[in-house]
């Protein structure tokens, strides 16, 4: 109980501090995200007049930028902010007894918030555009989760060897850089060669957003089977990520 | 009916986890919970596609 | 209440965090260990005040680490009924600009507070820290001291079974002093169990239900108080005595500032029965005797002591000039001078002794000898006259109603 209350309060101090001090404080939390959807649906969508293959629609690849970016967006911050936490937090860490894994957490739900905010006005976008509404939209919260523990588990890692290892961060950094080109978020996968596509599969990323672009885009269903090997995946990376921190607990907190 | 089906489980799978917290279990108890996550993940992405057939199916 | 059983905890030290990451690869190992605790097992019942006491570095500040969960012993087990707060985390998490109320909230939950325990006990809080007009003030107008109140009211009503009270207590006025103890002795009588680390011997004795005294990372004496203080006096007088010699090998390395025909060769320290002690009473008598040796024929010669504290503050200073004490000395003589002090009257603390031979009335003429430091002594409140400050005035009350 006093834990979530810990977690719950460092996610409030994140939102104040990003904004600590501008007049309009956490309305800029809300605003961002508006913008950035206008951003892909009349810059992506109209004025370039990106055009998905098969679809007529003019919001369609505004649509498919944004169910691809969005949760990226949550994905890499995850990870990236998680990398360095520890290090971070480390004023706390070495005055007061805290569980290292609720820092992590609470750097997830600080992004689950914003997350949750843009797919919100998402939401609404799709409402006033008459967009058809589908089942597997009941999928999306899992699927956030989904990919969420797989940030977590990774970002544990990370968390972990950033303590002793500074470079680290800046691999993560670049590997994200790497990996966002490499997943068809803001381009289709038509495009790539035909090698690159048959190893896609194993990207978990690509499993994710593709599941995201098949509801919101084209309609289908998600790949479930893909969908439960990645959980098994992400479950065995979380129990890596945990043991991992359990064995060199002692000698992070040393080190901090 | 599916968004039913979805709360219940996802209600089912909190009140396993609360009752475990509760119990205690000492330093295994995260182990255990990534267990329990795992199955109830596999849950809904199994079940949801059987269900919503099933759905599909009903007038 | 507290039980720690054979806690031992030792650092691996490594040129760089990156070694221990090689260690667990290769298997060799890249560090050099270093033992902070070796096995150090004590209780603490309800209601029952420990106080600890050591050296800087006798593993003092890593057992408090442990105590409170930051650190995770090698070795040993330690249960504590209940959660453990301090002010060793005074004003962690506290963000300047944030109000001292959105402190409250975030400092709770990091001593392991709920939300709705928080909101119960908010008001009390804040009244405890009297921070009423400023509590929704951003922290970085409070001051040092308003920062001590907030972090103490909130580590106080953390409902914690066990207190940790170490220096940060010192900070703030003494009103709010007075007002913490008079808490922490009502927490204490509901059955809280008290850790107290000082510098202050004489807190230690007065506070506290038992003590322990740590030197290198072990307990070397445990039990009543008064005892464990003397034996910490006694373990203080041997160390200076072993870094006086040290100090006199780096003076015949010829670190000694002078010209050298005139060396000092022994500093002796005497309490009022004629033993050499690194540890005086406030009042009682003290010889402070200097050991010289000419190398050449010296026609003027004054001899000089200087007492500074621990600031490094002239405290007392003379020499054999000003007292009208002419000197000469020939070749290979030997002398000894003695200051003797009736009355040491000062203050409880650390000081040092610097010791100087050189010409006429300051050592600007001709140096022959100048060594800092050459011992270190402490003085430690005596007697029934209870005082503060760094000198001992006797001074004589007269009652007169008019």
């Amino acid at each position: 109980m006093s834990r979530a209350s810990l977690i719950w309060e460092l996610t409030k101090r994140d939102f104040s501090e990003k904004f600590a001090g501008s007049v309009l404080g956490f309305v800029w939390s809300l605003i961002l995200p508006i913008v950035n959807l206008v951003i892909y649906m009349l810059i992506f969508g109209k004025i370039m007049g990106g055009r998905l293959p098969g679809k007529s629609d003019i919001y369609a690849y505004g649509v498919y930028v944004t169910v691809g970016l969005v949760p990226w967006m949550a994905f890499v911050g995850s990870i990236s902010r998680a990398s360095n936490i520890f290090l971070e937090k480390r004023n706390l860490i070495s005055k007061v007894s805290i569980p290292l894994p609720s820092l992590l957490v609470y750097v997830n739900l600080a992004e689950a918030i914003t997350f949750m905010i843009s797919m919100g006005f998402f939401f609404i976008f799709l409402f006033f555009t008459h967009h058809k509404f589908d089942m597997n939209m009941l999928l999306v919260p899992f699927l956030f989760y989904l990919q969420q523990l797989f940030a977590f588990g990774f970002g544990l890692l990370a968390a972990t060897l950033t303590v002793f290892l500074r470079d680290i961060k800046e691999v993560i950094t670049l590997t994200l850089q790497f990996w966002f080109w490499f997943t068809p978020i803001v381009y289709v996968r038509d495009i790539l060669p035909d090698a690159v596509k048959s190893i896609l599969p194993y990207n978990p990323a690509y499993v994710i957003i593709e599941s995201y672009q098949r509801i919101f885009v084209f309609g289908t269903d998600p790949n479930y089977q893909a969908l439960i090997v990645m959980t098994l995946c992400t479950h065995l990376l979380l129990f890596f990520s945990y043991w991992t921190l359990r064995a060199l607990e002692k000698d992070v907190r040393d080190f901090l | 009916m599916l968004l039913a089906a979805l709360l219940a489980w996802t209600l089912l799978f909190a009140a396993v986890v609360a009752l475990f917290m509760k119990r205690g279990y000492g330093r295994m108890r995260v182990y255990w919970l990534i267990f329990f996550n795992a199955v109830f993940l596999c849950g809904v992405f199994w079940f949801f596609p059987l269900l919503k057939g099933f759905h599909q199916i009903q007038p | 209440m507290i039980h720690a059983e054979a806690l031992s905890k030792s650092f691996k030290l490594y040129r760089s965090p990156a070694d221990r990451l090689k260690e667990i690869l290769t298997g060799r190992t890249y560090s050099r260990k270093f033992d902070a605790l070796k096995g150090v097992s004590f209780t603490v019942q309800a209601g029952e005040t420990l106080g600890i006491i050591g050296q800087n570095g006798a593993g003092k500040s890593t057992l408090l680490k442990i105590l409170t969960g930051v650190l995770l012993p090698d070795a040993g087990t330690i249960h504590i009924a209940g959660k453990i707060t301090g002010l060793l985390e005074l004003g962690t998490g506290f963000n300047l600009d944030f109000t001292g109320l959105q402190n409250i909230h975030l400092n709770g939950a990091l001593l392991g507070m709920s939300r709705g325990e928080i909101t119960e006990k908010l008001d009390q809080i804040v009244a405890f820290s009297e921070l009423q007009d400023f509590i929704y003030q951003p922290l970085k107008t409070y001051s040092s001291g308003m920062v001590m109140r907030l972090a103490f009211a909130i580590s106080i009503h953390a409902d914690p079974k066990a207190f940790v009270v170490d220096e940060a207590l010192s900070v703030g006025d003494a009103y709010f002093q007075q007002k913490c103890m008079a808490r922490i002795r009502q927490f204490k009588e509901a059955g809280g169990a008290i850790v107290f680390v000082s510098h202050d011997l004489n807190s230690v004795k007065v506070l506290c239900d038992k003590a322990l005294l740590l030197d290198e990372g072990a307990i070397v004496s445990e039990g009543d108080p008064d005892t464990v203080v003397d034996s910490y006096n006694f373990l203080l007088a041997r160390k200076s005595e072993q870094c006086q010699k040290s100090l006199q090998e780096d003076f015949q390395q010829g670190m000694a500032y002078g010209n050298s025909k005139v060396e000092i060769v022994g500093v002796e320290l005497l309490n009022d029965r004629g033993n050499e002690t690194g540890v005086f009473a406030s009042g009682e008598g003290c010889t402070i005797g200097v050991t010289l040796h000419a190398k050449e024929d010296i026609e003027d010669l004054t001899v000089g002591i200087l007492i500074r504290d621990k600031y490094g503050q002239d405290i007392f200073g003379t020499n054999t000039y000003h007292m009208k004490i002419p000197l000469r000395l020939q070749n290979g003589e030997n002398c000894r001078v003695r200051y003797r002090i009736d009355e040491f009257n000062l203050g409880p603390g650390k000081y040092t002794l610097t010791v100087a031979a050189h010409q006429q009335d300051t050592h600007v003429h001709e140096c022959y000898q100048w060594i800092d430091k050459i011992q270190t002594f402490e003085v430690v409140s005596g007697g029934d006259f209870v005082f503060i400050g760094l000198s001992r005035l006797k001074p004589k009350v007269d009652l007169e109603k008019i």
